[in-house]
């Protein structure tokens, strides 16, 4: 079976035999480092490998038109099998992330059903907003989504090594946060795909980790429960940040939680770039001198909670 | 060939349509806003061209289809808007020179009134209203694993701009760390840093001074500059991180920072040049990477062995060092 031979296929049949053994041999070959019961939800992947095959075809190479980009790039069938695999992998990496949302989702239509907020329709037909806001009866538009994807980026995550098979990503008072945040940044009515559009940007470092081979696992914080002492100093130190903060530096460093670089920021406050960067220090200096003495696991504990606070405060 | 017939029953129905033919290679000469296979050795890709051919090279933008990667430097392009049948992402962080002759036919052709928002994207990391909502979020600190994979493209990428760089021996290599955001390093004196390291090439006795130049830097404002600089050394990119509050941030506010080093060791960037330069390697660095491992015995013999015996310049900047205190 050569390139050609695989062009051929795609253009008389779509996809045929050929294509179809390449797909199934590689993901047999890929599936051996994921979970089953995270990846296929199965105890195996005995039964779960011919459902692999049909979604990588279908979703990835038929209607995502991978296959169309695979044979235009690809200059051998080791070149084709090495960009197969790749869609195997985006393909687990999707189920992950689908579970993950599916998740968060379910744990978000009882705060989005609780007090505050009013709501509308039936099913997937469900509306929510702030019940003391005016908002737009329409969808947002992709800028009002990533605007409220760049707002929810603030809320802390709960760091995970990737092992978990429904990983919390948020506690409940960050999904509360997170909640607040998107509902008060989008103008419009806040629908569940919109969320789940909005989870999906926020989300993409959680996606990234299943496509990347890296040595990120070493950059993750340890986790560790904190004992109530330092969960207090946990407190007391944040409040004593929040208090001291400099006037103006708390949407700078809202915004900087969400990784903005201070041109950004600038433009979204009406700052000019040097006005950014100086109360970013001062917010930053501040930041250093309460966290200086402090041991990493309050270090962590402090910067997550901190921002968390902020999201709420603004 | 395959038969219908012998398709598994969801398979048939999917593809029951005709499918279109793909697209003819065109080998029309190359013109802005062609979408074009590239040659990058390792892997045949697709990028934008953006400017006419000058002196053998094409100024071009990398396209991607990790569409589940981007960043706020990666612009995400419709269908519709490329000729293609898919979705791609233009990496505006992965800009550069590459020579014609990797250059390989037009299978698609950008919008033109997309055209020059990307290229001010891409050259003065200036992105316009017809970009908005097409990007990812920035980067969310150095944990975040798309890290790896723009540290990647953006390898892939230099070791194809560096294939026909003449007099490519000796060559200098920057060391990231340089710009490390524990510095704090203003705008105008890393300018000045940068500077340095150009102008110092040539006395340090490198005949070439190239690198993929990786900044980590704490504000992000300055990637615009910094790209400027990266082509002044010959370099294809630079990637932008801000780094947003984080357990690391106040840690790194002071040496060591043996965590971002993980990113780009010594051993590993004096190995990375070496492998595109034949002559002795000249690295510029400071005194933090120096005492990370260069200078230990063991490990510049296993760097010497690694690089086929060539002789490793070590420059010593202290100016950074400087700065930071």
């Amino acid at each position: 079976m050569t390139l050609n031979d695989l062009r051929r296929e795609r253009d008389e049949v779509g996809i045929g035999q050929e294509i179809l053994l390449v797909v199934a041999d590689v993901s047999r070959a890929v599936v051996r480092s994921y979970d089953p019961t995270v990846y296929g939800g199965e105890a195996s992947w005995g039964a779960g490998l011919e459902d692999l095959v049909q979604e990588v075809v279908l979703d990835r190479l038929l209607r995502e038109r991978q296959l169309d980009y695979a044979l235009t790039v690809a200059s051998s069938t080791e070149d084709f099998r090495r960009l197969m695999t790749r869609q195997v992998k985006r393909t687990l990496a999707h189920r992950r992330r689908k579970s993950v949302i599916d998740n968060l989702i379910g744990r978000a239509l009882p705060i989005l059903d609780g007090e505050g907020f009013a709501t509308r329709g039936d099913g997937s037909q469900r509306r929510f907003w702030l019940a003391n806001a005016d908002v737009l009866d329409r969808e947002p538009a992709d800028t009002e989504v990533y605007e409220a994807a760049v707002a929810a980026a603030v809320i802390p995550k709960t760091p995970s090594h990737g092992l978990e098979r429904a990983p919390v990503v948020y506690s409940p008072a960050a999904l509360q946060a997170l909640i607040l945040v998107v509902a008060e940044t989008l103008s419009t009515e806040l629908s569940v795909p919109t969320l789940d559009r909005v989870l999906r940007l926020v989300l993409t470092d959680w996606v990234a980790s299943d496509l990347v081979d890296s040595r990120e696992a070493e950059y993750l914080p340890a986790a560790g429960a904190l004992g109530p002492e330092e969960a207090a100093q946990v407190d007391a130190v944040v409040t004593d940040i929040l208090q001291q903060l400099p006037a103006g530096s708390l949407p700078v460093l809202r915004f900087k939680y969400a990784g903005l670089s201070d041109q950004e920021i600038g433009g979204r406050l009406n700052l000019s770039r040097p006005t950014v960067a100086k109360r970013k220090e001062l917010a930053l200096t501040l930041l250093r001198q309460h966290l200086s003495d402090e041991s990493e696991p309050v270090r962590e504990a402090v910067v997550s909670e901190l921002g968390l606070r902020i999201a709420r405060a603004t | 060939m395959t038969d219908r017939d012998q398709m598994p029953a969801w398979l048939a129905v999917a593809v029951s349509a005709p499918a279109d033919p793909l697209p003819s290679p065109d080998h029309r000469l190359p013109s802005p806003g062609d979408i074009r296979l590239v040659d990058l050795g390792e892997e045949r890709r697709l990028a934008v061209l953006l400017s006419q051919p000058e002196a053998g090279r094409v100024l071009l933008v990398l396209l991607s289809t990790e569409l589940e990667l981007a960043t706020d430097e990666d612009v995400l392009l419709r269908a519709e808007e490329t000729g293609l049948a898919y979705l791609v992402i233009a990496e505006t962080d992965l800009v550069g020179p590459l020579h014609l002759s990797f250059v390989g036919p037009a299978v698609g052709r950008l919008a033109e009134d997309l055209l020059g928002a990307l290229t001010d994207a891409a050259t003065e990391d200036s992105f316009g209203p017809a970009l908005a909502g097409r990007r990812g979020l920035p980067l969310q600190g150095l944990a975040d694993p798309r890290r790896v994979w723009k540290e990647a493209e953006g390898g892939v990428l230099d070791k194809a701009l560096a294939t026909y760089v003449e007099d490519w021996a000796p060559a200098l290599a920057v060391d990231p760390s340089l710009f490390m955001p524990e510095c704090h390093v203003p705008e105008i004196a890393a300018r000045e840093l940068i500077l340095q390291v150009i102008t110092g090439g040539a006395a340090m006795g490198a005949a070439s001074t190239r690198y993929f130049l990786m900044t980590a830097n704490h504000a992000g404002e300055m990637s615009g500059w910094l790209k400027d600089a990266a082509r002044a050394i010959g370099a294809s990119a630079c990637v932008r991180q801000t780094v947003p509050p984080t357990r690391e941030h106040v840690e790194w506010h002071g040496p060591p920072r043996s965590e971002i080093q993980g990113a780009m060791p010594a051993a590993e960037l004096i190995a990375d040049v070496a492998e595109s330069a034949a002559g002795d390697i000249h690295l510029a660095t400071t005194r933090a990477l120096w005492t990370a491992g260069v200078d230990d015995p063991v490990t510049a013999q296993t760097l010497r062995a690694s690089i086929g015996g060539r002789d490793i310049n070590i420059h010593m900047l202290d100016y950074a060092e400087a700065l930071c205190a």
